[in-house]
């Protein structure tokens, strides 16, 4: 896998770096800010780019500014945006529309190889990947508790790994679940969430769901 | 500049000093009787006479018309003599001296013998434009705007060259005067010649009193309140006057009058003449009025005495709503305004304004008041009113001098607030571009190190290195959460609020406007609304809180309001709040019951 790293602070870009090289994936492009990479990388681009949401000169929302740009610009590249903090509301611009191949990654959860590796391998297939800890967070932000507590134990985990970005299959394996479970507990949550997505089953269709559910989940009351 | 009122003699050396009492001298006249009233009666006196003898054989069947004319003869002197004594109204005294002794002249007329009769006309019109010019003469001695330098010149055109025109082309028995008596050259005598002139003349006249109403009108409008106050009355009289004697004038001017029709219009124009100096009077009468009462009225307004009030009961009394008032602040060596605030004063005043310093008893610095130009005329009733207003004016001071140390305290607590902010965002800067990048890169080290270490007990140690590391990176972001959350660094308010809402657990509606501001009202702003939020929840115990921030021109208006019934008083729990929304000049009200709830409302100054 051929990855390139847009990262201002030089510490943690050179520690990354030498993470990545180090458990085999190869560093294409290492540059300093998102004008920089989208630069080096035109010619030829990598599988995946790992973008700082932070970088100069504002230090607001370029990394996702960074990212549109580069899914714009290059089909097949898969993008994961890294952040030092869970609260940017500003990241959730990343998936607005038709999120494809995007991830939003907290910078914690890098440091796990085995974090990063999937992060970097499910995003390159063109999934859609949430940081765990950002969607336990909406979860737990309580203003939607009352409509939460209709859901199950069993049907909680099932949403927070829809949130997450994972497919059927996904949250199958994880859980320890038969895909046709799955699926069913996917249905009752939508109907008691009232949430309508015609989203089920593959990638694409896991993104959609992605976006249903993180919309319902953000939807503050009465906006 | 200086000006003193209370004015005491200076306090003589103690030592040596031979106080000589003297009683007071016996006056043998009443004080209003001195030198000038003297004077005024002699030469009131003096034209009466004049015109007594002018008039003589007029006087004789008209005694009534005689008592008239000679009053108002002697009194337009008196007043001349009187208003001669003034510096700047000497031209006009002048002018009214002139104008009086012009009248008596043109009796001569009466004798219908000499050359009265022909100088009669010339006197005649030398009384209305002495009386004339001797009014836009008032009050400065100068003849101002160009309208009256124009209406001058052309009044003195026209009132020399008619009453020539009339002797050059008459005979005197058409002028009604007997040819055998008096002395009438006559070089081109012709009857259709003469008419014409007559017709011509008398048109002029009533021209010259129109213009001259409206040269009146105009210079009313120029000058100051306090001016235009008092010279409405003399206006109106002399363009009463004026206008009057072109009409009466008008009969008279045919070929053949008789004498006794002429000399009863001049009788009817001297008694209308008269109110001239009667209105003169009553303004001079009002000014000193004015000043008397001034006094009375500055006690009146200024009571109880504030700042503000000593300002306006000035700016009432004298007519003037420009006036500015600013005070000597002694501890901080320098002016303040009215609200405390620094007042840079040095340098001249602004053209047309009129600065006046005001010195305490004891000679210090007490104000200084800066007025319209134009009452410099009535330099002795701003006097009257700032002697009068003197103790309320000392008062004011002391109030002016405690607003300009409220007003340090408060920007000094501006200032640390703003340090605060600063000082905040550069601890908050460091926390999250230092020290937490340099955490997470120990992180990804530590990684790298699990990652390829084949020995099963490192990777296990580093592996717990790593919890360990990311528990004291949630513990920094927490603290540098409390210094200032990276969020409204980056984003504003709006964001950053809908974190805190995110995290509060209630139904909280945010209404935040986008749009950054200063970094001090961001962060002042996010803290209480923080604060105003978590009293709503944990306090109050709202189920609903509303917040609400937008800008309403150039403030920065913010809400919370809430559902909840507060066990205590709300002003006073919030009572931190307040004091850091005031430290920069903002105004926080709390409104509400344990029936509706409470309502947080914040208001702030941002440019």
């Amino acid at each position: 896998m051929r990855v390139a790293v847009a990262e201002d602070s030089g510490i943690f870009r050179q520690a990354l770096v030498t993470l990545l090289t180090t458990v085999g994936i190869e560093v294409a492009v290492s540059a300093a800010s998102g004008e920089e990479l989208l630069a080096r990388v035109a010619g030829d681009p990598p599988d995946v780019a790992i973008v700082d949401l932070h970088m100069p000169p504002t230090h607001t929302n370029e990394g996702v500014v960074a990212a549109r740009r580069l899914l714009e610009r290059h089909e097949n590249l898969g993008v994961l945006v890294l952040s030092a903090y869970n609260e940017t509301p500003q990241a959730m611009e990343l998936f607005r529309d038709q999120p494809r191949g995007v991830g939003y990654l907290l910078k914690d959860h890098v440091t796990d190889v085995d974090n990063l590796r999937s992060a970097l391998e499910r995003v390159m297939r063109g999934e859609v990947v949430i940081d765990p800890d950002v969607v336990s967070r909406l979860v737990e932000a309580r203003h939607r508790e009352h409509e939460l507590a209709r859901l199950s134990e069993r049907e909680r985990g099932v949403l927070a790994l829809m949130a997450e970005g994972h497919s059927n299959a996904g949250i199958g394996r994880r859980l320890h679940l038969s895909a046709r479970t799955v699926e069913d507990h996917v249905r009752s949550i939508f109907t008691k969430l009232g949430i309508t997505s015609s989203a089920t089953g593959g990638p694409q269709d896991s993104n959609k769901r992605v976006l249903a559910v993180l919309t319902w989940l953000r939807a503050a009351e009465p906006r | 500049m200086g000006f003193r009122w209370h004015d005491r003699p200076a306090v003589p050396n103690m030592e040596r000093v031979v106080v000589v009492i003297s009683g007071p001298r016996r006056r043998r006249t009443p004080p209003w009787f001195g030198p000038e009233a003297r004077r005024a009666l002699v030469a009131g006196l003096a034209v009466a006479v004049l015109a007594l003898a002018a008039g003589w054989p007029y006087w004789r069947g008209h005694p009534a018309a005689a008592a008239v004319t000679l009053a108002v003869c002697a009194a337009i002197a008196a007043e001349g003599v009187l208003l001669a004594t003034g510096g700047r109204t000497r031209r006009t005294g002048l002018a009214f001296v002139t104008a009086a002794a012009a009248w008596a002249l043109n009796w001569f007329a009466s004798w219908d013998a000499g050359a009265g009769p022909m100088v009669s006309p010339y006197a005649q019109a030398g009384f209305y434009l002495a009386l004339g010019v001797g009014v836009l003469l008032y009050p400065t001695g100068r003849l101002e705007y160009l309208a009256d330098r124009v209406w001058t010149a052309v009044a003195c055109a026209v009132l020399t060259a008619c009453p020539t025109a009339m002797w050059l082309t008459s005979e005197p028995e058409w002028a009604a005067f007997r040819g055998d008596s008096v002395w009438w050259p006559a070089p081109f005598p012709d009857l259709g010649l003469f008419r014409a002139v007559l017709r011509v003349s008398s048109g002029l006249y009533l021209l010259l009193a129109l213009s001259f109403a409206v040269v009146l009108l105009l210079r009313l409008s120029r000058m100051g309140r306090l001016g235009r106050v008092l010279a409405l009355p003399v206006t109106i009289a002399l363009a009463f006057v004026g206008v009057s004697a072109a009409l009466t004038q008008n009969p008279v001017m045919e070929a053949s009058v008789s004498l006794d029709a002429l000399l009863d219009v001049y009788a009817v124009q001297g008694a209308v003449a008269g109110v001239v100096p009667l209105t003169l009077l009553a303004s001079g009468l009002r000014v000193r009025l004015g000043e008397l009462s001034v006094a009375g009225r500055m006690l009146r307004l200024t009571a109880p005495v504030t700042v503000e009030r000593v300002r306006d009961a000035l700016r009432d009394v004298l007519h003037d709503p420009s006036l500015d008032l600013w005070f000597w602040a002694p501890a901080e060596g320098l002016y303040v305004d009215t609200g405390g605030r620094p007042a840079d004063l040095a340098g001249d005043a602004a053209p047309g304004r009129w600065r006046r310093t005001v010195l305490t008893a004891s000679g210090d610095p007490l104000a200084v008041v800066e007025l319209g130009g134009a009452l410099r005329d009535h330099g002795s009733l701003v006097e009257a009113a700032l002697a009068a207003g003197g103790r309320a004016l000392e008062n004011a001071r002391l109030q002016a001098t405690v607003h300009a140390n409220l007003e340090q305290v408060r920007s000094a607590y501006e200032r640390l607030v703003r340090a605060e902010a600063v000082e905040r965002e550069r601890l908050a800067r460091d926390l999250h571009d230092g020290a937490q990048q340099r955490l997470l890169a120990l992180g990804a080290m530590l990684g790298t190190l699990e990652a390829v270490s084949a020995d099963g007990a490192v990777r296990e140690h580093a592996r717990t290195c790593r919890g360990e590391l990311m528990e004291a990176l949630a513990e920094l972001r927490a603290l540098a959460r409390e210094v200032r959350p990276a969020l409204l660094v980056q984003g504003g308010l709006a964001p950053a609020l809908e974190v805190v809402a995110e995290r509060i657990g209630t139904r909280v509606r945010l209404e935040v406007a986008p749009g950054r501001y200063s970094s001090e009202i961001e962060s002042t702003l996010y803290a209480v609304l923080c604060e105003a939020m978590s009293y709503a929840v944990e306090r109050a115990g709202a189920a609903r809180v509303t917040v609400r921030v937008r800008p309403e021109g150039a403030r920065l208006v913010a809400e919370v309001s809430d559902d909840g019934g507060s066990p205590g008083d709300p002003a006073a729990d919030l009572a931190g709040l307040s004091g850091r929304i005031r430290a920069l000049r903002g105004q926080v009200s709390v409104d509400g019951d344990p029936a509706r709830g409470t309502t947080v409302r914040m208001v702030l100054p941002c440019e």
